[in-house]
C-alpha cells in the first residue's frame, strides 16, 4: 500500500513537464540564475530543488531511520533529501552523443556550481546509476563579454590605480619631508 | 569521503567548546576595560605584535577562506592574483595610518575625520556608505558560517548561523577591542598553520601538472589570461579592496588604538605577510574539478576540497580553521560598526551631550543591536558571498579619493566629496546590475575620482589640520 500511496503522491506533487525514457521525469532541472540567462562569465549554477522529492527520500522519512534521533529533530537540523541521481551530464549536443563532462553526484546533493566554460551552447541532464535520464535537459548559452569592452575596461582600471599610486607615493614623500 | 565528513555531533561539540573558550576570554579581558578608550580603543596602547595580527585576522576572513577560492574557482587564475592584490590595501594604508594617528590624536572613528574634514553633508553621505559596507560585510560572515556547517557538517544553515552570531557576539560585548585584538592574535595563528597545511597537502595529493592539464581541457577560461570576466575583475578587486580598507571604521579605529609609530609597520608588516594567503587559498580551489568535486555553491569550494584531501580528522581541522577566520573578522567587524554608530550616530546626531559612561553603555548595547539585525538579514541566503562581497564594493570605492585627498590635500572640499560619494556609489550599483559583480568598485571610483578632481580646480577650502586635533563637534 505505501508504495501506491508514494507513487500517487509524486504524481499529485505536479512533476517536470519533460520525459524520461517515455515517463516523467523524478527531478526537475534548472538554471539557478535565471531560465533564458545568457552566461557571460562562463560560470553557472544548476540546481534540482526539494520540492521534487523522489520515492526513496519519501520512504526513508516514513520509514524512519536508524540513527537513533527523531525524525522531526532531524529533519529540522539537517538537509538530507535524497534522489536517484548518480551523474550529471554536459554535452555540447542535445542527445548528449558526446559527453564533455559527467560529474558524479552525492545523492543528498540539490545544486552544483560548474565553472571556466568557453563560448558556446551546452546542455545539461540528471542520469542516475544505470544511465537512465532522471531530468530534463537544461540549455546553457555561454557568450562572454567582447574583449572590446573588457579592455576598456582593463585600461581604465590600470590607469586609475597608476594614478593613485603615483598620488600616494608623491604625498607619502612630501609629508616625510614636512615631518 | 562522506558528503558532510563531520557528524552533526561532532560540529556542534566544537562549537560549544570553542564559542565557550572565546567567550571567556572575552570576559577575562574584558575585566581590565575601566574607561570607554579601554572598551573601544584598548586603552590606545596596542604594541606591534598584537597590532599586526589583528590587521592580518581582520584582513583574513571568511573572504579569504571561503571567497578567495570561490573567485579562483569562478574566475581562474586571474581570480586568485587578483585577490591576493587586496594586500595593496594593507600595504596602501599604512602611511596613511602613521598621518591618522598624528592628525587626530583624540579620534575615535573614521566619522570623526570626515564630520570635520568635509562637513556634515559629506559625513551623513558617508555614514551611509559606511554602514552599507558594514551591514554587507557582516551578513557575508553570518552566511558563512552557515554554509560552513552545512557543508561540512549537513547541520543546517539556519541554525549554524545563528549559533556562530551569537558567539562572537557574545565575546565582543564582553571584552571590547581588547578581546578583538586579543583573539585575532590566537586565531592568526591559527589560520595561517592551517591553510599552509592544506596547502602543502594539497600540492603534493594533486600536484600542479595535472591542475594545469585537467583543466586545460575541461574548463579552459579558468587557465585564460584573457578571460573577459577575470580582466575585468582584475582592478575592480584592488580598487574594491583599497577602499574597504581607507574607508572602513575596522582599521581606523586600530590605527587609532594602537601605540606612536606602530600602526605604519603593523599595516606593512599585516599586508606582506598576507599577499600569499590568497594564492594558497586559491590553487585549493583550482584542484577542486581534477579531484572530481564540484560544490553546492561556490563559496564553498575551499572548505570541500580540504576536507576530501585531508579526510575527517582533516575537516574537523578545517572548520577550526575557517571559524577562526569568520570569528576573527566579525567581532571586528561588530565592534568598529559600534563605535561607528555609538559615535556618529548616537552622540554625533542623536544625543550630542552624552558623557563617557552613556557612550559605554549604548555601545555594548549596539553590539547586541547588530548582531540581532545581522541575523536577521542572514536568514534568507539570498546570493553567494562573492557576489554579496562585491556588492558592497559600489559603496566603498567611491570613498577611495575623498579619503585620501582628505588626508593629503587641504583644498578638497565637502560639497565635491558629497557628490562622489553619491555618484560613485549609483555609477558601481548600475555597473553591478548590468554588467556583473566583477565592475562594481571600479566604476564607483572612476566616477569618483572625476568628481573630486574637478572639486579639486574649481574650489579651494584651504582647510586648517589643526581643526582635526580638536575634534570639533558637529553643529
Amino acid at each position: 500500500m505505501v508504495p501506491v500511496f508514494l507513487l500517487l503522491l509524486t504524481l499529485s506533487g505536479g512533476v517536470a513537464g519533460s520525459l524520461c525514457n517515455g515517463q516523467q521525469c523524478s527531478l526537475h532541472l534548472q538554471l539557478k540564475d535565471g531560465k533564458d540567462e545568457v552566461i557571460t562569465a562562463g560560470h553557472f549554477n544548476l540546481e534540482w530543488p526539494t520540492e521534487k522529492e523522489t520515492h526513496a527520500s519519501k520512504q526513508q522519512a516514513l520509514e524512519g531511520d536508524s540513527g537513533g534521533e527523531s525524525s522531526a529533530i532531524k529533519e529540522a537540523l539537517l538537509d538530507n533529501d535524497q534522489h536517484y541521481a548518480t551523474r550529471l551530464k554536459i554535452s555540447s549536443e542535445s542527445t548528449f552523443s558526446n559527453v564533455s563532462h559527467s560529474i558524479k553526484i552525492h545523492n543528498t546533493q540539490r545544486a552544483i556550481s560548474l565553472t571556466g566554460f568557453s563560448d558556446g551552447v551546452y546542455y545539461a541532464r540528471l542520469f542516475d546509476a544505470n544511465d537512465q535520464a532522471v531530468s530534463n535537459s537544461v540549455e546553457l548559452t555561454v557568450n562572454h563579454h567582447s574583449m572590446f569592452n573588457v579592455w576598456l575596461v582593463f585600461i581604465s582600471g590600470a590607469t586609475l590605480f597608476l594614478i593613485l599610486i603615483g598620488y600616494m607615493m608623491a604625498n607619502v614623500f612630501r609629508h616625510k619631508e614636512e615631518a | 569521503m562522506d558528503y558532510n565528513p563531520i557528524s552533526i555531533t561532532t560540529a556542534l561539540v566544537i562549537l560549544v567548546v570553542f564559542g565557550a573558550v572565546w567567550i571567556f576570554f572575552g570576559w577575562w579581558l574584558g575585566r581590565k576595560n575601566k574607561s570607554l578608550d579601554d572598551f573601544m580603543l584598548a586603552g590606545r596602547n596596542v604594541g606591534l605584535a598584537f597590532a599586526g595580527a589583528t590587521a592580518m585576522a581582520t584582513w583574513i576572513t571568511s573572504n579569504t577562506t571561503l571567497v578567495a577560492p570561490q573567485l579562483t574557482y569562478e574566475l581562474g587564475v586571474w581570480g586568485m592574483v587578483g585577490y591576493s592584490l587586496a594586500a595593496l590595501g594593507l600595504i596602501l594604508f599604512a602611511p596613511m595610518a602613521k598621518r591618522i594617528k598624528e592628525l587626530m590624536p583624540e579620534g575615535y572613528t573614521c566619522g570623526d575625520f570626515i564630520r570635520v574634514r568635509y562637513g556634515k553633508t559629506a559625513w551623513i553621505a558617508f555614514l551611509v556608505v559606511s554602514f552599507c559596507y558594514a551591514m554587507g560585510w557582516l551578513v557575508s560572515l553570518g552566511m558563512a558560517g552557515g554554509v560552513l556547517l552545512n557543508t561540512l557538517s549537513g547541520l543546517s544553515y539556519h541554525l549554524g548561523m545563528t549559533v556562530i552570531l551569537a558567539i562572537c557576539v557574545g565575546y565582543t560585548l564582553l571584552g571590547g577591542l581588547r578581546a578583538v585584538i586579543a583573539t585575532d592574535y590566537v586565531q592568526t595563528i591559527i589560520i595561517i598553520v592551517g591553510v599552509l597545511i592544506i596547502g602543502f597537502v594539497c600540492y603534493q595529493t594533486v600536484g600542479l601538472e595535472k591542475v594545469y592539464d585537467y583543466n586545460k581541457e575541461h574548463h579552459p577560461e579558468l587557465l585564460n589570461l584573457l578571460f573577459p570576466a577575470a580582466m575585468m575583475f582584475l582592478f575592480n578587486n584592488i580598487f574594491f579592496g583599497l577602499g574597504e580598507i581607507f574607508h572602513s571604521n575596522v582599521w581606523w579605529s586600530r590605527a587609532l588604538a594602537f601605540r606612536p609609530g606602530i600602526g605604519r609597520k603593523a599595516y606593512f608588516m599585516s599586508g606582506f605577510l598576507w599577499l600569499p594567503i590568497p594564492i594558497v587559498a586559491g590553487f585549493i580551489a583550482l584542484s577542486a574539478p581534477v579531484l572530481g568535486l564540484y560544490p553546492d555553491s561556490s563559496d564553498m569550494v575551499g572548505p570541500m576540497v580540504a576536507a576530501n584531501l585531508l579526510g575527517d580528522i582533516g575537516a574537523i581541522f578545517v572548520f577550526i580553521v575557517v571559524f577562526s577566520a569568520l570569528a576573527s573578522s566579525l567581532d571586528s567587524l561588530l565592534a568598529a560598526t559600534s563605535d561607528l554608530v555609538t559615535r556618529d550616530i548616537y552622540n554625533g546626531l542623536i544625543n550630542k551631550k552624552a558623557d563617557k559612561k552613556t557612550l559605554h553603555r549604548i555601545s555594548k548595547l549596539v553590539i547586541l543591536g547588530l548582531g540581532f539585525v545581522t541575523w536577521l538579514l542572514c536568514l534568507p541566503k539570498i546570493t553567494t558571498l562573492g557576489a554579496l562581497l562585491n556588492f558592497t564594493g559600489a559603496f566603498v570605492a567611491s570613498t577611495i579619493w575623498p579619503i585620501v585627498l582628505g588626508l593629503y590635500q587641504r583644498r578638497m572640499s565637502g560639497d565635491f566629496v558629497t557628490a562622489a560619494l553619491v555618484l560613485g556609489t549609483v555609477s558601481g550599483l548600475i555597473g553591478y546590475h548590468t554588467i556583473g559583480f566583477y565592475v562594481a568598485a571600479l566604476f564607483s571610483c572612476i566616477v569618483s575620482f572625476v568628481i573630486c578632481m574637478i572639486g579639486l580646480l574649481v574650489k579651494n577650502d584651504n582647510f586648517d589640520w589643526q581643526r582635526l586635533k580638536s575634534m570639533e563637534k558637529t553643529q
